[in-house]
């Protein structure tokens, strides 16, 4: 696959144009996926989450990520699976999910499974996405990349988190 | 790094700014005069004003705003040296000029001005100087040039006469911090080109060495020899804005050589550097001029006349030093917004960790911990209140402007209508200021056009002949109420209901109380007015207001008595960054509600714990019948055992009680806007972090209460599962 048809991976943070890219491979459910390194920001234990009335069942809550006040969504359940039960090995992912003409960084929370390793693949490493029998929505991933020869599906955070479109189906919730 | 072209529009910007806050004094100025045409200060202020816009404008080479405000200027200048009385028509004209002048700023950025709005400069201009008493020379010929508001050069053909033709010689060395406040030698010497032509400048520069060397000072100094036939005072006004920040010294083609020695000892105190000095001044004058210094004193009259060069310059300086010292500007510190927000964030941390200090004192049982903490917290709590008012900006500024909208619509219309202002000293945010402005135009428009009547129709009606305009401000339960009232004829219910009908905004059969109709104005597309004016009445008003005053989280209603006039109430919440609050918990979330909205709190009425199942009901508060809702069953959780409370909250005129589970008083509230996502809530206008780390949920009560009222009614149509009442699901409430 040659450089230019390669998905815009930086909808989920800053490109990062080395011979390697190094992706977070972390658990939704019982699938493996990946994010792109340059996006998750931290990774938070799951600690004391407001609830906020009259929200879907995707967003968890909110979050005090040292002052400021950072939704929590279930990225799992925002793509269509069954609200997360927080377990032993549940992490909040802290991600920049870019969006909009501006690019603006918006701080999220992801509520994940497990969290597992990070792992560094050549840069032009990231395949296509099958048409379907995937996990996930196909439409909220960047493509897929090879973790130990398994196919792992790559997260497009920018699509899955979209600022716009939570706040709609937010709106249509209440 | 910024670029200069970021630089360049950051300046533009506090351009901008500044010159809208002078066309606001140079109004109010005028005004004042009209009311009193005796008030020196008020001429001063709109001279000032006038001269401050004409400076920065031209800094920017905004030619049409310089030209044309010259010519308001120079009116201006007579009026204050009393060579030109006032007069209806010099105050017509004038005024008439700051909208032109409003006109110009608005058009800076694009490339191509309008040729309506410099036709209109041109012509005022001609109107300007004519009442200035310079008529007859403008037509004769150069002044009608000059008039050509692009056509700066012109102007200064124009100003001839006034000193010889000949050779200045400038002498300007900056000074280090002149960079550093965007001063661009550059400009100015540009800017000389408009009154004469720069025959020779040579660069100085003073870079000291590189272990020293700061690279964001101005070292540069110019040497400059300048042919024009400008006066002294025009060619320092283009250095007016450098003056703190270089030494500049101007000689006249006429400077007797003790001044250039003078200048030469000024600039170098002696040895290699004044030879130097000397042979550049030479070299720039070129071979064929005199050397400067072996000038001998040719003419016995050159001391007196370089005498009065300084006389002329000291009254110059006199005068500056007046603009400094006379103006108000010097009580006022102008302070970057994003600054002062950051502040306001500090102190909010700073009153987040103050009670999370509390509480630590608290749980250790230290009474002189607990002393301290609680010092600390009383001087946070001021600290706060300090830095929140200096966001909040006196609703006065934008009332007064109203002054010349009432006196211009209501002479249009052959009305006369007194505007009469009260609380003009409540203070509300200025982000809010400058969005409600429009709104209130729209609104002091619409009463002066629709609900004023003519003088005559006044009259015939038995009321005083000249109408009644009122703007009034205050607070009220945590709220700022602002109305726009009359005392013309009111609301017409039935031609608004016709022109309702006809639009096909209502059902033609529908029987409607005068609240309801009334209302109906607000819709999108909604217009009374049989003509068409260019006030209003366009239907693109009221619900353009309605929505610029929604969006502010805010509400607008509107009372009309038949034939005593109509009144807008517009009430808006006091978004600010901090309240007071009253944290309450539900469940397992806090919430706070704004301490000025809580009315009471007692113990849960009989009524309500006899139906525990109801969200929503009524309890009687000693006679009165209001309604409730009982917050746990409408967010979907479950009831908290033991005690619970109903606290009594007010939206406006109406009460309502909210039963939570657990009150645990007053706190301050630092309100942290939620993410964005979260914009479509309607109840919770934003969140909060306790002393203990938890993030609490800050209830808007009016969002609550139209989002309870809807709730109640679908459940209403909704058959009902016996035994639930009209519980939530299990995460959330009731569809709406």
């Amino acid at each position: 696959m040659s450089s230019d048809t390669r998905p815009d991976l930086s909808s989920g943070g800053a490109r990062f144009d080395a011979g390697l890219r190094q992706y977070l491979c972390l658990a939704l459910r019982d699938e493996m996926v990946a994010v792109p390194i340059d996006c998750v920001r931290e990774i938070l234990e799951v600690g004391r989450l407001t609830v906020l009335p009259g929200t879907p069942d995707f967003v968890c809550g909110v979050l005090n990520l040292r002052g400021a006040v950072v939704p929590v969504i279930d990225v799992a359940a925002r793509m269509g699976a069954v609200p997360c039960q927080v377990g032993k090995r549940s992490c909040i992912v802290v991600v920049d999910v870019r969006s909009g003409e501006d690019r603006r960084a918006d701080i999220l929370g992801v509520l994940v499974d497990a969290v597992f390793e990070v792992v560094d693949l050549d840069g032009d490493a990231l395949e296509p996405v099958p048409g379907f029998g995937n996990a996930w929505p196909a439409e909220f991933l960047a493509g897929m990349v090879r973790v130990r020869a398994q196919p792992v599906p790559v997260l497009d955070l920018g699509a899955a988190l979209a600022p716009e479109v939570l706040a709609t189906l937010i709106a249509d919730a209440a | 790094m910024f670029d200069d072209d970021d630089i360049l529009n950051a300046a533009r910007e506090g351009f901008i700014e500044e010159a809208r806050d002078m066309l606001a004094q140079l109004e109010q100025g005028l005004l004042a005069l009209e009311a009193d045409p005796a008030d020196a200060e008020a001429m001063n202020v709109a001279f000032r004003a006038a001269h401050t816009i004409k400076g920065t404008a031209g800094l920017f080479g905004y030619d049409a705003v310089v030209a044309f405000t010259h010519e308001a200027e120079s009116l201006l200048d007579a009026m204050r040296s009393g060579d030109v009385g006032l007069s209806d028509p010099i105050m017509a004209a004038l005024l008439q000029s700051r909208d032109q002048i409003g006109q110009l700023m608005a058009e800076v950025d694009q490339a191509a001005g309008d040729p309506a709005v410099a036709e209109t400069s041109r012509v005022l201009g001609q109107t300007l100087r004519a009442l200035r008493g310079e008529g007859g020379q403008a037509g004769a010929g150069a002044g009608a040039a000059a008039a050509d508001a692009a056509d700066a050069d012109a102007e200064a053909d124009a100003d001839a006469g006034d000193a010889a033709s000949g050779l200045w010689h400038l002498s300007i060395r900056m000074g280090q911090d002149a960079l550093r406040n965007g001063l661009d030698p550059l400009s100015f010497i540009r800017y000389l080109d408009r009154f004469g032509s720069v025959t020779g400048i040579r660069t100085l520069q003073r870079v000291p060495d590189l272990a020293t060397l700061d690279p964001e000072d101005c070292h540069l100094g110019f040497e400059i020899r300048y042919r024009s036939d400008a006066d002294r005072a025009r060619i320092e006004q283009v250095f007016e804005f450098l003056a703190e920040d270089a030494s500049i010294r101007i000689l006249a083609p006429d400077a007797a050589p003790e001044d250039y020695e003078a200048l030469l000892a000024e600039r170098e105190a002696g040895g290699d550097g004044r030879d130097g000095l000397l042979s550049l001044w030479q070299a720039l004058a070129g071979p064929g001029e005199r050397p400067f210094i072996e000038r001998r004193k040719a003419d016995p009259d050159t001391d007196r006349r370089s005498s009065a060069v300084d006389d002329r310059r000291t009254g110059t300086a006199d005068r500056r030093a007046g603009h400094a010292g006379g103006g108000e500007d010097a009580r006022f510190v102008r302070v970057r917004a994003d600054k002062l927000d950051h502040l306001i964030d500090l102190i909010g941390e700073l009153v987040i960790a103050s009670s999370g200090a509390e509480l630590v004192a608290r749980t250790e049982q230290s009474p002189r911990f607990s002393e301290v903490a609680l010092r600390i917290h009383d001087l946070v709590q001021e600290a706060r209140d300090g830095a929140l008012g200096l966001r909040m900006v006196p609703i006065g500024e934008t009332f007064a402007r109203f002054h010349r909208v009432v006196r211009d619509v209501s002479k249009q219309l052959g009305k006369d209508v007194e505007l009469q202002i009260s609380g003009g000293d409540t203070e509300l945010d200025k982000s809010m200021v400058e969005t409600i402005a429009d709104p209130l135009m729209h609104l002091v428009r619409n009463s002066l056009d629709h609900g004023v009547e003519s003088p005559a129709v006044r009259e015939a009606a038995g009321k005083p002949a000249q109408g009644r305009l009122g703007l009034h401000a205050y607070h009220e339960s945590g709220s700022i109420v602002i109305e726009v009232s009359d005392d013309g004829k009111g609301l017409d219910r039935d031609r608004i209901l016709a022109k309702a009908i006809e639009k096909g905004l209502i059902a033609p059969d529908l029987e409607l109380t005068d609240e309801q109709v009334y209302p109906l104005i607000f819709l999108p597309g909604f217009s009374t007015a049989e003509a068409v004016t260019n006030l209003s009445g366009r239907g693109v008003g009221m619900d353009v207001v309605k929505s610029n005053v929604e969006s502010l989280r805010g509400q607008i209603t509107v009372a009309s008595q038949p034939g005593r006039g109509a009144t807008m109430q517009i009430r808006l919440p006091l978004t600010l960054a901090m309240i007071d609050g009253f944290l309450t918990s539900v469940g397992p979330v806090s919430y706070v509600l704004p301490l000025a909205v809580v009315a009471e709190c007692i113990d849960v009425p009989a009524e309500c714990r006899s139906q525990p199942e109801r969200t929503c009901g009524t309890f009687d508060l000693r006679g009165e019948v209001l309604p409730y809702v009982d917050m746990s069953l409408f967010y979907g959780h479950a009831p908290a055992g033991g005690r619970r409370s109903l606290v009594v909250v007010r939206d406006g005129p109406t009460r309502i009680g909210l039963v939570v589970d657990r009150l645990h008083g007053e706190h301050q509230t630092v309100i942290k806007p939620l993410s964005p996502i979260f914009r479509h809530l309607k109840a919770v206008s934003g969140s909060t972090i306790l002393g203990s780390g938890e993030v609490a949920l800050v209830l808007d009560v009016q969002g609550l209460m139209q989002h309870a009222t809807r709730a109640v009614a679908a459940s209403r149509s909704l058959p009902r599962a016996a035994g639930t009442g009209v519980a939530a699901p299990s995460h959330g409430h009731p569809q709406a």
